[in-house]
């Protein structure tokens, strides 16, 4: 009961930062007012920056605008930089426009931009820097009120080793906590790239997949789970990690067309465990080790709200794991999320099959018919094209390339001072903000040129601990990709 | 106003991190939150000293790490990667998984030291940059610790840690390469462990004991003339080895129980007593607690000429246990006869305890060591189904896999299984040197110089750790290193060449690994010459003289990443033959399923 209180109490001091960081972030200057269905949205290239990213052929009438980037200034924050390496992000319509809040991972820092109501970006604000962040942020989630019944609350995973802990940020932060951490303890110390939570309709309560981005030798990658019946208390509840039936716990032994029955078993006492504890405890449960679990989705389409999809990126130097990259999905059961089947969708370790392209794929967007998927290439030295999207046909289980990044093709020019090397340039997070923009098929795209660098964009974020990092990213929005 | 003040009230209380600390801990806590405002407020004041003021630097340097070393326990047992940027080594690394981006910033305390030990006019800027970082870090520890659970177990277990942290990477120097501050440091860090224990142990004669020990302990450290000097041997033996062993009576005696999980040292035995390490921890989850039958069938397997292509050769042809595993060549000799392989033949003596196989770690586990080596077409240039398609033609085989493996068919994951389990095995721990740190025997004044040498003054003990003496870090042992020495083509002192073979870049392709090598264990090295992945060194006093030197900076090999320090370590002759005369104490008869035996029974 105590710490029913606690978690009530902790909600209220939250809604009150809601309150007042409404007024405080949103001056009337320059913003437009409330925008209507769609109507006021204007895409366009708001940024001078060019498209980093290109459609292939047969996508060739999908339309992508440069939103913005590190080189732009934004109207009412003229001394934000935008930080490198754009990933995890959300996006929520408010009042007087849009918000967006985005990880900039290496500079292990999450930002904010505002955006009047025809989407011209206007501010940016660092709402934590690496202070606060206290560790690389990855893949994230902005947790709704309507989906998942809590929030708004981004939830970001601390990707710096096996001891980082998921952190949350109130989408309307101020900027004046930006080196105070929350830091989000129920869901145990994990090398987590993502933890999303799953609809509210899903399951009535609410249930948290956590992907866990480890290539350590002793229990690798689990795909971990935190339940906790009471509606968005992300401190009481339990944490589960996922295994095979037959508790056969070696990832390379799984391949794709075959069903393999998974159950997710508990792991006691992991809220309070050292994430080294965690991975023991994993591993001695048979847990399946994945070679680095990335991000993960759900279904979109109604009544595919349990079922999770996710990306495992691979490692070299360990043969029981994935080495160029799997997609995987789970249908949880219905009734229960501790119980379901998995199958192995994409497989990159089969370089004749359909993924035999991949490169490391990272992050994921699941639409309503489709699976997007993001490459981020780890370096090998075999890498034959730069970072591709891939687009999966859930009913057909086609896959095609959408998108390559222009890495290499913009090799020599400001925005890639690295030499001309495939793959050095990867995605970020790829959202669907088509129902809060009112437009249909439109996405908001993270692009990390990791070897766009420049002292111009040294130490950006506020924080200590990241002084010499010096990234440029963008992001773009792609509008007419099919959901 | 009453109703403010009580909400204000009442959302500290409630807001407050709930860390669930037993009562029995909870002194230990507020001690470990007041040196841990210690270190920030130190290292605070360090970042506001001017980089003009030397003297001053290091002062105020000294006295954060003495409040660093206080809480390192905890440090290193809850946040171990938040060390590594607050503690870590000032060497580049580089990400292996994500080698085009992610270069690990050098930072934190021994990146500072660096700057103001090594330097006579330190870059100030830079300096600056990293000390205020290292506020930054601690005050994230500070946050972070806040969320940890204390309890018996682990503050007994996280003691135990640092005793063996002590032991491999204090006394040799390995946090303080340059400043050499280890000695007070280790007597600060016994000093509080002895505290945190005070305060959770009964007060009783056993704790008393323990209480002697370590103070015993820490005046022979406090009393120390200089770095180089001290007598390592007596301080683990006579010190900090009976105030360890004294930690397991006290931790019985209070009813402590050890965490249950896996690990490389087993938790509830005496220091380096001769169950001391646990090799399952090394083994991939799938392959641990093997049956004596699994490993007999390795053995066996390990000397089948099947499989190798042309049946002609085994393991056994380039490991052969009669010269320690190895085949005393420099490079093995190819499968054709006419050739020889890339590298020497490395022992395969307690290779078990590694966190990565290969000079150039390009596996994981022994089981897919065993794949690689099969496969080769320089070594065996076999396949693991055409050996179980010839297995599977013998009865005697066939009855011997069933019974291992309780499945019909043969599969060649079982092949991979049972000769690694069988590697596994080749646990060598039995040396003199392992018997006179057990009191069972005495080394020799030389042999005991040798030691002292070893981890001190010659700095080996900073990459052969204590007391595996290979590259696996203690005391968690979960990375083996590899290091970039500038190892010559062909020994020769001046105007070198460098070896061409790239090493672990190869596999990676990360820059900082170029030209780098897994750092071997040197058990049993009298037996296994040549030395180095290439053979290049014929005998124990090449490689000395090779080191006395600073590696290939010394001989005419400039490589911009070499990792040892290119110095010369300033070692006559008498003293390396004594740091030889230690190492042949290292010898140990092979010991084959022995323990397995033991422990089945």
């Amino acid at each position: 009961m105590k710490k029913l209180t606690t978690s009530l109490t902790c909600l209220l001091l939250g809604l009150g930062v809601f309150l007042t960081g409404c007024d405080k972030f949103f001056p009337a200057p320059g913003m437009g007012n409330g925008p209507g269905k769609g109507k006021s949205v204007k895409l366009k290239d708001y940024s001078a920056t060019p498209h980093l990213a290109k459609t292939t052929p047969e996508f060739r009438n999908i339309k992508l605008y440069s939103l913005f980037s590190s080189e732009d200034q934004l109207p009412l924050s003229p001394d934000y930089i935008f930080g490198g390496s754009a990933d995890g992000a959300g996006f929520r319509r408010v009042h007087s426009g849009f918000a967006l809040i985005v990880n900039n991972e290496d500079n292990w820092a999450v930002s904010r931009i505002l955006f009047n109501a025809s989407l011209k970006p206007m501010k940016g604000e660092y709402v934590l820097n690496s202070d606060g962040a206290q560790s690389r942020v990855c893949s994230a989630t902005l947790a709704t009120p309507e989906e998942h019944g809590f929030g708004p609350i981004f939830l970001t995973a601390g990707e710096s080793g096996v001891e980082s802990q998921t952190k949350m940020v109130d989408l309307f932060a101020d900027e004046a906590n930006a080196s105070f951490p929350r830091m989000v303890e129920g869901f145990g110390r994990w090398n987590a790239e993502n933890a999303v939570p799953l609809p509210l309709k899903a399951y009535n309560k609410t249930v948290v997949v956590i992907g866990d981005d480890d290539s350590g030798s002793s229990a690798g990658g689990q795909v971990a789970m935190y339940i906790s019946d009471e509606v968005g208390n992300l401190n009481d509840g339990k944490v589960y990690v996922l295994r095979r039936k037959d508790l056969n716990d070696r990832e390379m032994d799984m391949e794709t067309g075959t069903e393999y029955a998974v159950e997710f078993v508990e792991v006691e006492n992991a809220k309070y465990n050292t994430g080294d504890q965690n991975n023991l405890e994993s591993a001695s449960l048979n847990a399946i080790q994945f070679g680095r679990v990335e991000d993960i989705d759900y279904g979109k389409a109604q009544g595919d709200e349990n079922i999770v999809y996710f990306n495992v990126t691979g490692q070299s130097g360990n043969a029981d794991r994935s080495k160029y990259g799997r997609v995987y999905r789970i249908n949880l059961d219905e009734n229960n999320p501790l119980e379901g089947t998995m199958e192995l969708l994409l497989d990159g370790d089969d370089r004749d099959g359909i993924a035999g392209a991949f490169q490391n794929p990272d992050n994921i967007c699941v639409t309503e018919n489709y699976v997007y998927v993001q490459e981020d290439p780890n370096g090998y030295g075999d890498e034959t094209h730069d970072a591709y999207l891939y687009q999966y046909d859930i009913a057909t289980g086609g896959l095609k390339v959408v998108m390559e990044l222009r890495n290499t093709e913009l090799a020599g020019s400001a925005y890639d001072t690295g030499g001309n090397r495939f793959g050095a340039w990867e995605y970020g997070a790829m959202i669907d903000v088509s129902d809060e923009l009112g437009i249909d098929d439109t996405f908001i795209l993270c692009v990390q040129p990791h070897t766009w660098r420049t002292d111009e964009f040294k130490g950006v974020d506020g924080g200590s601990l990241r002084p010499n990092e010096n990234q440029g990213s963008q992001i773009l929005v792609v509008k007419g990709l099919a959901r | 106003m009453r109703f403010l003040y009580l909400l204000l009230l009442f959302t500290l209380v409630s807001c407050t991190p709930d860390n669930n600390d037993t009562d029995v801990v909870s002194d230990i806590r507020q001690l470990y939150d007041r040196h841990l405002d210690s270190l920030y407020n130190s290292v605070h004041l360090l970042s506001e000293t001017p980089a003009d003021e030397p003297i001053l630097l290091k002062k105020r340097f000294e006295t954060a790490r003495l409040h660093f070393k206080k809480i390192e326990v905890f440090g290193e047992f809850y946040h171990h990667d938040l060390m590594t940027k607050i503690n870590g080594p000032a060497i580049q690394k580089q990400n292996l998984h994500d080698n085009i981006r992610v270069y690990l910033p050098v930072t934190g305390f021994q990146k500072i030291e660096e700057l103001i030990y090594a330097e006579e006019n330190p870059d100030t800027d830079l300096l600056s940059i990293e000390m205020l970082r290292l506020t930054g870090l601690v005050d994230t520890w500070r946050n972070d610790s806040q969320t940890v659970l204390l309890n018996d177990k682990n503050v007994t277990e996280a003691v135990k840690r640092q005793f063996l942290r002590i032991s491999g990477l204090g006394i040799s120097g390995f946090d303080s390469p340059v400043a050499l501050l280890s000695l007070q440091e280790a007597a600060a860090s016994l000093q509080s462990a002895g505290e945190y224990l005070g305060m959770m142990m009964e007060e009783n004669e056993e704790m008393n004991i323990l209480s002697r020990n370590l103070e015993r302990a820490i005046n022979t450290l406090d009393s120390a003339n200089n770095f180089e000097s001290f007598d390592r041997f007596d301080f683990l033996v006579n010190y900090l080895k009976p105030a360890y062993d004294q930690l397991l009576v006290v931790q019985a005696e209070n009813g402590i129980e050890n965490n249950k999980w896996i690990s490389a040292v087993n938790l509830d035995q005496k220091m380096f007593s001769d169950q001391f390490f646990n090799a399952d921890y090394f083994a991939p989850s799938y392959n641990r607690n093997v049956s004596v039958q699994q490993v007999t069938l390795g053995k066996k397997l390990f000397s089948e000429q099947m499989l190798s292509s042309d049946q002609s050769r085994s393991c056994v042809s380039c490991h052969d246990p009669a010269q320690s595993f190895t085949d005393g060549r420099k490079r093995s000799i190819s499968l054709s006869g006419d050739s020889t392989i890339l590298r020497n033949a490395p022992t395969l003596l307690n290779s078990g305890f590694q966190m990565s196989q290969f000079y150039d770690s390009r596996v994981t586990f022994l089981e897919e060591q065993v794949l690689d080596v099969v496969n080769n077409k320089e070594e065996m240039h076999g396949s693991l189904d055409q050996a179980v398609e010839r297995l599977v033609a013998s009865e005697k085989y066939k009855v011997e896999f069933t019974e291992v493996f309780g499945r019909k068919d043969i599969t060649p994951r079982d092949i991979q299984k049972a000769i690694a389990s069988y590697v596994r095995s080749l646990e060598s721990l039995n040396s003199r040197f392992d018997l006179a740190l057990r009191e069972e025997t005495e080394l020799t004044q030389e042999e005991l110089d040798g030691f002292n040498l070893f981890m001190g003054k010659a700095k080996c003990g900073t990459c052969h750790f204590f007391p595996l003496f290979n590259g696996t870090v203690p005391p968690q042992y979960n990375e083996s290193e590899s290091e970039v020495l500038g190892v010559p083509a062909q020994y020769i002192t001046e105007e070198a060449l460098n070896d061409p073979d790239s090493g672990k870049y190869h596999v990676y392709l990360a820059e900082t690994h170029l030209y780098a090598f897994k750092t071997p264990t040197i058990r049993n090295v009298q037996n296994t010459a040549p030395y180095m992945h290439n053979g290049a060194m014929k005998t124990l006093e090449e490689v000395l003289d090779f080191y006395n030197r600073g590696g290939g900076a010394g001989i005419g090999i400039d490589l911009p990443n070499q990792t040892l320090p290119p110095d010369t370590l300033g070692l006559t002759v008498a003293e390396q033959q004594k740091i030889i005369a230690f190492m042949e104490a290292l010898e140990s008869p092979v010991e084959e399923p022995s323990k397995l035996l033991a422990g089945d029974q």
